[in-house]
């Protein structure tokens, strides 16, 4: 799931090398922390979190296909 | 010949019950939609469930025309192949006629040079899928100016999510990526798509826009939609966009965004309604 947050915020933003992304695994529960360049930090939430939501909208598509819980986190 | 009428969360549940209820099958139908069912305001207000009338065709005459001719039964089988599930067989039938440009997507394949973003978009999709991770294979192909990607294979309702939640997200963020360097106004469209998903959400909307047009026509009072996405909105607009007698506009901010139809010789307030 990470490498599926980490492929879609490189892809979205100018500064790919910057994006950072850290897995904390809890028992049911992970939470999915993403850190990009402070000029990309739009580009990741978008209008009105647009582009947020809809990353956290397939997360939870991916996280039910694997019957465990995920939150994604944009890390300022 | 009788005629019953059924009730259920969807039409094509109540469709579904009255062919079991009946002992038969929707073919042999003849059904006339009196009800959508609407979701309601947070799921507690306004819940309704649809309701529909089916009368039994005659068979016997059906049959025995259909001797005589082929024709008839012919034409009947290729707006519903018989090897569809129940569901996809139903909806051209209940609203045959003409189709919208974005009801017309699917089989239409190459059309003109496919652009770069064809290809990119294909990877795009595909790379994301592969990390959720989801077997299936990406169909590209060209649906006028806009890219059209298919999604083969899954088969669950995975992809398509919550009222098409998670199918409009990836559609969102591969447009997003494919135009991230693009200028306005080049941007290419991309239409992500699963199991007809799109094809079948249109008829559905066309369907509701149609009724509730009629509806307007009827009371002569403004008809209010319950809130939808842009999208959606669209294209309800563009299938009342030919009808003489009403009008439509959206109110409300956000999610909270729909469509009201106003019949134009009404004496209803349309000031009021805000």
């Amino acid at each position: 799931m990470k490498e599926l947050i980490e492929y879609i915020a490189k892809a979205l933003v100018d500064n790919p090398d910057e994006v950072s992304v850290s897995e904390v695994e809890g028992e049911i529960t992970s939470v999915i922390e993403l850190k990009v360049a402070k000029p990309d930090l739009g580009k990741v939430i978008g209008k009105q979190g647009r582009t947020a939501r809809a990353m956290r909208t397939i997360l939870s598509a991916a996280s039910t296909k694997l019957k465990k819980r995920a939150v994604l986190e944009i890390l300022e | 010949m009788s005629s019953y009428e059924f009730t259920g969360k969807t039409i094509k549940e109540a469709v579904a019950k009255a062919c079991e209820e009946l002992r038969t099958e929707e073919a042999l139908l003849d059904v006339e939609v009196l009800e959508e069912s609407t979701r309601g305001f947070l799921g507690i207000v306004g819940q309704r469930d649809a309701r529909v009338r089916v009368r039994k065709r005659n068979i016997l005459k059906e049959v025995l025309e259909a001797e005589d001719t082929r024709s008839s039964v012919d034409t009947d089988v290729e707006e519903s192949p018989p090897e569809e599930s129940l569901e996809e067989a139903e909806v051209p039938r209940q609203s045959a006629v003409s189709s919208v440009d974005e009801g017309e997507v699917p089989e239409n394949r190459e059309v003109g040079p496919p652009p770069p973003a064809l290809g990119e978009a294909k990877t795009v999709l595909e790379e994301i899928l592969r990390r959720m991770p989801v077997e299936a294979e990406v169909r590209a192909s060209m649906s006028g100016d806009a890219v059209y990607l298919d999604i083969k294979g899954d088969g669950s309702g995975l992809l398509i999510g919550k009222k098409g939640q998670t199918l409009d997200a990836l559609q969102f963020l591969v447009n997003k990526i494919i135009n991230k360097t693009t200028p306005s106004g080049s941007k290419t469209e991309i239409i992500v798509d699963t199991e007809n998903y799109r094809m079948r959400k249109t008829e559905n909307l066309r369907e509701m826009a149609l009724k509730m047009s009629e509806k307007a026509k009827r009371t002569l009072k403004p008809v209010s939609f319950n809130p939808m996405p842009a999208g959606e909105r669209r294209i309800v607009h563009l299938i009342l966009a030919d009808e003489r007698e009403v009008y439509t506009k959206s109110y409300g901010e956000g999610p909270l965004r729909r469509i009201i139809v106003y019949p134009r010789h009404g004496m209803a307030g349309k000031r009021r309604r805000r």
